[in-house]
């Protein structure tokens, strides 16, 4: 109880010692707050009993918190409970004093040192180290006998010092005696003849080369030069390994480690993809090995070795032997040179050398087809059409000859293929000198009988010899060209290409047949015509500007100019119709003769024609004959010469230009054509075109000419007088045309 | 000796007087024998630090008048 009341008594004081630094009002308000928290704490105490009661662990003079905020018990009570708790009272007063001296204690103070103090005592101590030496020394050296001692010791020993040195003497001088009598009894018995053989044969019982036969030296044979003293002594081994001995030199063992040292030392990374071949000594080259650097590792090392005695010098025979392979094999290898060759001028073809190494095919020697032989093939036919295209470029020159040759030209006069070029030329050159030599002979004499004869000839060769057709028109056309444009060409149906040329020609000579004598019979009627006194000045006209050569001579004849053509007699003949009609431009001259020989040729070469020449063809001139032209003539197509053409005919089946042509197709392709303008402006130039055609090329359109001409032949006089209001009459001269 | 002021901020804060060479399990059982609370139940901390039974107040550098965070487990 006592012990509460002091409780309270401290809470009342705490609050007495509070208040005074609080206001009195704020005094007035904690008082209150203080006096609710005591009511709380006062029932929280109460429940820690009541607890304390249940769990039977009720201690009545337990301390219990009191309604301060703060609590504490005094030192007293602490003790108390520590006792109770077993533990050791508090260390109050003096032990708080004890406390702190036991902090200070820790804290002793240690006086810097005084170095000056220290180097003192020390010096001072080694000086006592010093004297001690000094006294143990001379101890020492006081026991020792001082030289002077010593000498006077010798003085008395002398006599007996050279007593000493007399005796040695004597010795030595016995000792050598007693040597000399030994040998000499050896000697008096034979005994050292006996020693040494004994020691002879005991040393070859020993050890002899013979022993050392079999025995391995691991070294390499070129190393242990001949003739020379090496020392071998045996290896170091493994006590438990099987193996003989082995003999090694330490000088030479020495030499190999250094020579493997500098192996490793040059050694070079383990990878080198560009390495070099290695070349041994004698210059062949060392089998690479795959990951030879781990060679030594996997097989451990290698060393070269040798045997001593027969198996050794067998080995060494084999070496030996190995060598001389290895040396005929360097000879065998050819030895290459780094000079090069020469400088040539490259060639496109082959040297006559070169040429040997191909192998020539054999040519076939062509047969010569008899005239009378059955049956025609292709191929034949191809190679007659070359031969005799090549001969008939001679075929003026023969036509003199014509008597015996006519017959025989056209069928196939043969020239064999072996015959060389160059004679061909020659034959060419001649023909063609021939020719221009005897143009102006030619006459119509000529024709005449070689119209006679060919007819003949075709009718036995037409039907069964094609290719005898076909090589008729190359010489006949050959020669038509040189005549000119046959305007009659176009109407005998050649267009056709389907019908016989052959037939063409024939027509077309009749018809110019009927021509020559037309025009004789038109010279006649012009003479007649003179005579009677009448103009002669249209009779010109039947040239048409035709170009043609047969009438050259006689055209120079007729010096009178003319101021019209006189338009073509329709009625004396097709030609004539034709002529009109190529003058009026019904018909377009038109190089068709042309086309249908090179359509002809064109057919011969499709027969003949194969994917291999093809690509004989593409590859000799795609490459090296581009711009030289082909080395060896291609005899095959030697009259062959390609023209193409494309023609391109429009809806009215009129043949266009290019240019025309162009439109139509892009007109086709963008479907769409020209605009109303154009095609009706085209349309306009189109029909301008064919009126100017239709129109007379001999007159005007109203026929004034016609007219005049006709006035004139009336009045039989070479003017016409014009009646008019301003002039009368005028007179117009024959020579100048009039409008 | 010296004199630790222990405070939950629940109502109760006590001085417990000691000797620093006293175990925290001692402060504990003085403590609960001020406050009336069971010794086991008593957690000391001082921020995040709990405080161990078996180690003394002068280990934790524990001096006089400091305060301790008094918690209940």
């Amino acid at each position: 109880m006592d012990r509460k009341e002091s409780r309270d008594h401290n809470n009342s004081r705490k609050r007495r010692n509070r208040s005074p630094s609080r206001s009195p009002s704020r005094s007035h308000s904690k008082s209150y707050a203080s006096v609710k928290s005591k009511q709380i704490k006062e029932d929280i105490s109460l429940n820690i009993q009541r607890e304390e009661l249940l769990t039977g662990k009720g201690n009545d003079e337990r301390p219990v918190a009191n309604s301060t905020n703060d609590t504490s018990i005094s030192i007293e009570e602490t003790n108390r409970i520590r006792a109770e708790l077993g533990l050791k009272p508090l260390e109050i007063g003096g032990e708080n004093s004890n406390v702190e001296a036991s902090t200070e204690k820790k804290d002793v103070h240690v006086p810097a040192e005084n170095l000056r103090e220290k180097k003192a005592t020390e010096e001072l101590r080694r000086k006592l180290d010093e004297r001690r030496e000094k006294r143990q020394i001379e101890q020492k050296l006081a026991q020792v006998r001082t030289l002077a001692h010593t000498t006077a010791d010798d003085d008395d020993n002398a006599v007996s010092w050279v007593e000493k040195s007399r005796r040695i003497q004597k010795e030595k001088e016995e000792a050598n005696k007693r040597a000399k009598m030994l040998e000499e009894m050896d000697e008096a018995f034979g005994v050292g003849d006996m020693l040494t053989t004994e020691l002879i044969k005991q040393k070859a019982k020993a050890y002899t080369s013979r022993d050392l036969r079999g025995i391995k030296v691991e070294h390499d044979r070129e190393m242990i030069a001949e003739g020379k003293e090496v020392v071998l002594t045996l290896k170091d081994q493994n006590i438990l390994q099987e193996e003989g001995d082995v003999l090694v030199n330490v000088n030479l063992v020495d030499i190999e480690r250094y020579k493997k040292n500098n192996e490793i030392k040059k050694q070079r990374p383990g990878y080198q993809p560009y390495e070099e071949e290695e070349v041994d000594e004698l210059g062949l080259p060392k089998p690479k090995l795959l990951l030879a650097k781990y060679d030594t590792e996997i097989e451990g090392e290698k060393h070269d070795s040798f045997v001593l005695g027969k198996i050794g010098d067998e080995e060494a025979k084999m070496k030996a032997q190995k060598l001389m392979k290895d040396k005929l094999k360097l000879q065998q290898k050819k030895i290459e040179s780094l000079e090069s060759r020469p400088l040539q001028i490259a060639s496109e073809y082959y040297t006559a050398e070169e040429m040997v190494s191909f192998k020539k095919v054999k040519r076939r020697v062509k047969k010569v087809r008899s005239k009378g032989d059955g049956i025609l093939k292709a191929d034949d036919l191809i190679q007659e059409t070359q031969e005799t295209t090549s001969s008939d470029l001679g075929s003026r020159s023969r036509k003199k000859r014509m008597d015996e040759e006519v017959t025989e030209d056209l069928s196939g006069f043969k020239i064999t293929v072996d015959e060389s070029q160059k004679e061909i030329r020659q034959a060419l050159l001649k023909a063609n000198k021939l020719k221009e030599r005897k143009a102006d002979q030619w006459d119509m004499n000529m024709i005449t009988r070689s119209l006679k004869r060919e007819p003949l000839e075709e009718t036995e060769g037409m039907e069964e010899d094609p290719l005898k057709s076909s090589i008729i028109l190359n010489a006949t056309a050959e020669f038509c060209r040189t005549l000119g444009d046959i305007p009659t060409y176009g109407m005998a149906g050649n267009r056709d290409e389907d019908e016989d040329e052959l037939m063409d020609f024939e027509r077309q000579l009749a018809e110019e047949r009927r021509r020559n004598q037309e025009k004789e019979e038109r010279k006649r009627e012009a003479e007649r015509l003179q005579e009677r006194g009448g103009w002669n000045v249209l009779e010109r006209e039947n040239d048409q500007g035709s170009d043609d050569s047969m009438d050259v001579d006689r055209n120079e004849k007729d010096n009178a100019t003319v101021i019209l053509d006189e338009e073509p007699d329709v009625g004396s003949g097709m030609a004539a119709a034709l002529k009109l009609a190529m003058s009026k431009g019904y018909l377009e001259k038109q190089e068709k003769k042309r086309i249908v020989i090179s359509k002809s040729a064109q057919e011969l070469q499709a027969q003949r024609y194969t994917i291999e020449d093809k690509a004989a063809e593409d590859d000799k001139y795609s490459r090296r004959n581009r711009f030289d032209g082909p080395v060896v003539e291609f005899k095959d197509k030697e009259g062959y010469k390609p023209l193409p053409k494309l023609e391109y005919i429009d809806d009215n089946g009129k043949a266009m230009s290019t240019k025309e042509a162009f439109r139509h197709l892009s007109h086709k392709f963008h479907g769409k054509g020209s605009g109303k303008l154009k095609s009706e402006k085209r349309a306009k130039k189109d029909e301008d075109k064919m009126l100017m055609n239709r129109m007379s090329s001999t007159d005007t359109p109203l026929n004034t000419l016609k007219k005049l001409q006709d006035k004139q032949k009336e009045l039989q006089s070479p003017y016409v007088v014009l009646s008019g209001k301003m002039a009368p009459t005028s007179i117009v001269k024959p020579g100048k045309g009039k409008k | 000796m010296i004199e630790i002021t222990c405070n939950d901020r629940l109502g109760k804060k006590v001085r417990v007087k000691c000797n620093p060479d006293d175990t925290i399990g001692d402060l504990k059982k003085l403590i609960a024998a001020q406050t009336g609370t069971r010794w086991e139940k008593i957690v000391l901390k001082k921020w995040y630090t709990i405080y161990k039974d078996h180690i003394k107040l002068e280990d934790y550098e524990i001096h006089d008048g400091m305060n301790l965070e008094l918690y209940y487990q």
